[in-house]
């Protein structure tokens, strides 16, 4: 894949959205399920990374990009959010006339709404993939649990989680 | 030109048109923007590197370290400013928070200042998680690093729902009786589309916002909400 399609892609993924975690389904589609380039795995794992790390939503993109074209890929995914992000300046001109279409508004809000229900299909699908034992599903559980519920730190869960895993190694072996 | 967009002053709230008072307060509003001295790029960089550099955990630590950063520390906006910028960067797609720092930048310093603040908030960040990343390749290489991360991904798939769930209810909180299940309906179609049928997810967003834009409209009493004016409510992810 060359990097001005992989470039295309995630500014695709984030011109179609709303929000930082929202190009995950369209990021997902096109590189897992449309072009065999990033294992479900990989996928996961990017989404672990963006999450350990400090910085503004969606940064997760640049993992992904990392595992699919190494560090170029991983530029080439960051431009592409930053041209977006840098892009709408353009509504500091159009923002009075827009705010007025209802249709717009109400246009905006289905996206949201639907793309909520695509994240949902982006967990369920990693649920899927990771999922092989009973304790994949009781890790599964209690990290929605605690994320869901609680204010309990995202370190936190995946530091327990990773505890987890080593104790199964470990147990097993 | 000092680098000052032409009109950096907009009312705060895109909805009503600015009133006189708005427009002869707006001096005294934005005291950093009527300043002889325009902020300076670097400071510009390092507010924002910080602002990326302690946001751990998602958006709305982002969200609160910009506003205290801009607001409090800096006093280069006023929280109608900084309202002004928030909302204005929930209307448009892609990463808000990016949006928002482009567009805080480019109200105090024009288009430089655009360009400084993004990459202020975005590079550091960036180092770290790429540096992260290599180091997340190599544990995958030892088993017992391998199975560190074997715990992990369960994990990753639960809080992926979780948050989904988060977005979800604070969505449909505000919201009641057919609206409430335009929302549901959607959410439930959008998860059907991509997880079930397995249809493109960009088909999924285009469809969702046709039907958005006709159903919420149909739906009695559903005036489309109106863009935040007070920063900290909306908050996109835990």
């Amino acid at each position: 894949m060359d990097l001005a399609n992989l470039f295309l892609i995630f500014f695709k993924a984030s011109i179609l959205s709303w929000g930082g975690s929202q190009p995950l389904p369209i990021l997902q589609d096109e590189l897992t399920r449309q072009r065999p380039l990033l294992s479900d795995q990989d996928f996961a794992t990017a989404i672990a990374i963006g999450r350990i790390t400090p910085g503004p939503n969606g940064l997760f993109v640049l993992p992904i990009g990392y595992f699919v074209a190494g560090l170029a890929g991983a530029v080439a995914a960051t431009l592409a959010i930053c041209t977006v992000a840098f892009s709408s300046l353009i509504l500091l001109r159009l923002h009075a006339r827009l705010a007025r279409i209802a249709a717009v508004a109400a246009g905006i809000r289905g996206i949201q709404a639907g793309a909520i229900g695509l994240t949902f299909a982006v967990g369920y699908l990693i649920l899927l993939a990771t999922v092989h034992s009973p304790l994949d599903l009781a890790i599964a559980a209690a990290a929605f649990a605690l994320i869901a519920f609680t204010r309990v730190d995202v370190l936190v869960v995946l530091g327990g989680a990773g505890a987890l895993g080593l104790i199964a190694l470990l147990h097993v072996g | 030109m000092d680098g000052r967009p032409p009109n950096p002053l907009p009312p705060a709230s895109s909805a009503q048109p600015a009133t006189i008072d708005d427009q002869r307060s707006a001096q005294a509003r934005y005291p950093a923007l009527s300043a002889e001295r325009p902020v300076a790029l670097p400071a510009l960089f390092l507010a924002f590197a910080r602002v990326g550099l302690l946001s751990f955990g998602g958006g709305a630590t982002t969200l609160v370290l910009m506003q205290q950063e801009m607001i409090e520390r800096r006093r280069w906006l006023d929280a109608r400013g900084f309202a002004f910028t928030f909302a204005l960067s929930r209307m448009y797609p892609g990463a808000h928070l990016l949006a928002q720092a482009a567009l805080i930048g480019h109200v105090l310093r024009g288009m430089a200042g655009a360009v400084v603040a993004l990459l202020g908030l975005v590079l550091p960040s960036c180092l770290i998680t790429i540096v992260f990343t290599v180091f997340f390749l190599s544990l995958r290489a030892n088993p017992l690093g391998a199975a560190v991360i074997n715990g992990i991904l369960p994990a990753t798939a639960g809080m992926t729902i979780a948050v989904s769930y988060r977005l979800a209810r604070d969505t449909m909180q505000d919201e009641r009786g057919r609206t409430r299940l335009v929302t549901l309906f959607l959410i439930g179609g959008g998860f059907t589309l991509m997880g079930l049928l397995e249809v493109s997810s960009v088909l999924a967003v285009v469809v969702a916002g046709v039907l958005g834009a006709v159903l919420y409209q149909l739906a009695p009493g559903s005036a489309p909400t109106p863009e935040p004016t007070i920063p900290p409510t909306g908050i996109e992810e835990p």
